[in-house]
């Protein structure tokens, strides 16, 4: 199965932010279980970085042009 | 999206980042601080601790023995934090009769009532911190400047979102290239940064360009519909008598069943009408304990009350402070926020020395481009 390049590219950032904006927002609406549930969900942008620092996917990468590291 | 469009938007994104990146640096660590101010005051113990039973003078008696001290000033509030500081209220006392120039003198309200010289609320280390972060010491200009600061932030991550499409479209979300140069290996790491931050980075930035315009949203709330209510009166003197003081706040916490009182706002000053106290009530649960209920109260007949409809501009305010500052969702949001600030200020870092290397690197080829041009025309000669 093959998904469209847009989805690919921002499928996990906008799920990311998604998930991270709604746990702010719970945290604002409850106490109790509802707090622990938003900051579970607020800490997942925190545990994607330190995901990708700890696995090492620099082989994998393919090499192409980048226009942020060309200039 | 062609290649020009993005790389106009590319230099949106770096040129915002770049100018607001020292600015940046000053709110992320005062930020940093914001989040523990609970806990940092309470260690510090700000306001000394006061015999929260027994019997209490009344609030009016309060803004009396506040007021002893400089007969000259007008009180244009009263306050009262009773999670804090039991058995305490603040009364501002102003010069000019506004909001803004006023100094809150702490009053205990044991025994006869005493006013707490050593509680300095706005000296206190978390206060001067707050003066920093939120107006650089340069109260309104240094507002609305840092509101342009954080609008620039703003766009700096719009754009930057806009531009990780196109630089990313090749390569899975996360991906560190270790085995490349070092400025390739930074890139990575503020894609990744910026990429998974993007949500919590808007939300702190977008409420900061509220908050920085919170000044003057009340000032215009305040001189629009409150105002209006007071209209009626416009012709009578300002009632400086305010022994109906804790009848209005009693009929104004009666109107909206439980709620208790934060802030009144007395006869005069910029938030009430010469004849009339607003009371700003907080409780509830869920979103309603962040959005304050305001009641209109007749400093004459104090059981004259009327609720007042905050608009969806100060609502927005009253929500952006928590969304802001983290410091709403117990320890461990507080323990969250304060790695995102750490990680927002890599991504800054990041970016900063992204932008200047590049510019060196391109700086070295132009000076490489040269040479072997020269070189070229003096073999041809």
């Amino acid at each position: 199965m093959t998904s469209s390049p847009g989805l690919r590219v921002y499928g996990v950032p906008a799920l990311l932010g998604v998930l991270s904006i709604g746990g702010l927002v719970l945290a604002l609406t409850g106490d109790g279980i509802v707090d622990a549930v938003a900051v579970i969900l607020v800490t997942l942008p925190l545990a994607a970085i330190v995901r990708s620092f700890l696995r090492g996917r620099a082989s994998s990468a393919p090499v192409t042009s980048d226009p942020e590291s060309q200039d | 999206m062609s290649p020009s469009t993005t790389r106009k938007l590319l230099a949106i994104h770096r040129w915002c980042g770049i100018i607001v990146s020292l600015n940046f640096l000053v709110l992320a660590l005062t930020g940093l601080i914001l989040v523990f101010h609970d806990e940092i005051d309470a260690a510090l113990g700000v306001v000394p601790p006061v015999a929260a039973e027994g019997e209490k003078i009344s609030i009016a008696r309060s803004v009396e023995v506040a007021r002893a001290k400089d007969p000259s000033a007008h009180a244009v509030y009263v306050f009262q934090r009773p999670e804090e500081s039991p058995g305490v209220v603040f009364v501002g006392l102003s010069n000019t009769g506004r909001f803004r120039d006023s100094r809150p003198i702490a009053v205990a309200l044991d025994g006869d009532g005493r006013v707490l010289d050593q509680v300095v609320l706005q000296d206190t280390f978390t206060s001067i911190v707050l003066q920093l972060h939120a107006e650089l010491f340069a109260k309104l200009p240094g507002r609305l400047f840092l509101g342009l600061v954080a609008l620039a932030v703003v766009a700096s991550l719009v754009t930057g979102a806009v531009v990780y499409g196109p630089t990313m479209r090749r390569f899975a979300f996360g991906l560190l290239r270790r085995d490349r140069s070092r400025r390739t290996l930074l890139a990575d790491i503020h894609k990744l940064v910026g990429a998974a931050t993007f949500g919590w980075n808007l939300v702190v930035a977008s409420t900061g360009v509220l908050l920085a315009l919170s000044t003057l949203l009340f000032q215009y709330w305040a001189a629009t519909e409150i105002g209006a209510l007071g209209a009626r009166y416009a012709g009578e003197p300002t009632v400086t008598e305010w022994s109906t003081l804790d009848a209005g706040i009693a009929a104004a916490e009666q109107s909206v069943p439980g709620r208790h009182w934060s802030l009144v706002a007395l006869p005069g000053s910029d938030f009430a009408s010469p004849r009339h106290y607003t009371v700003s009530l907080e409780g509830g649960k869920g979103l309603d304990a962040h959005l304050p209920a305001y009641v209109v109260t007749d400093a004459v007949y104090p059981d004259a009350v009327e609720r007042v409809q905050a608009p969806w501009y100060i609502e927005a305010i009253a929500l952006s402070e928590p969304l802001h500052f983290g410091n709403y969702g117990g320890l461990p949001l507080k323990i969250v926020w304060s790695g995102f600030t750490l990680v927002t200020l890599g991504l800054s870092i990041t970016g900063v020395w992204i932008f200047f290397s590049g510019r060196r690197a391109r700086r070295a080829r132009g000076e490489d481009q040269k040479r072997a041009a020269s070189d070229a025309t003096r073999a041809a000669a």
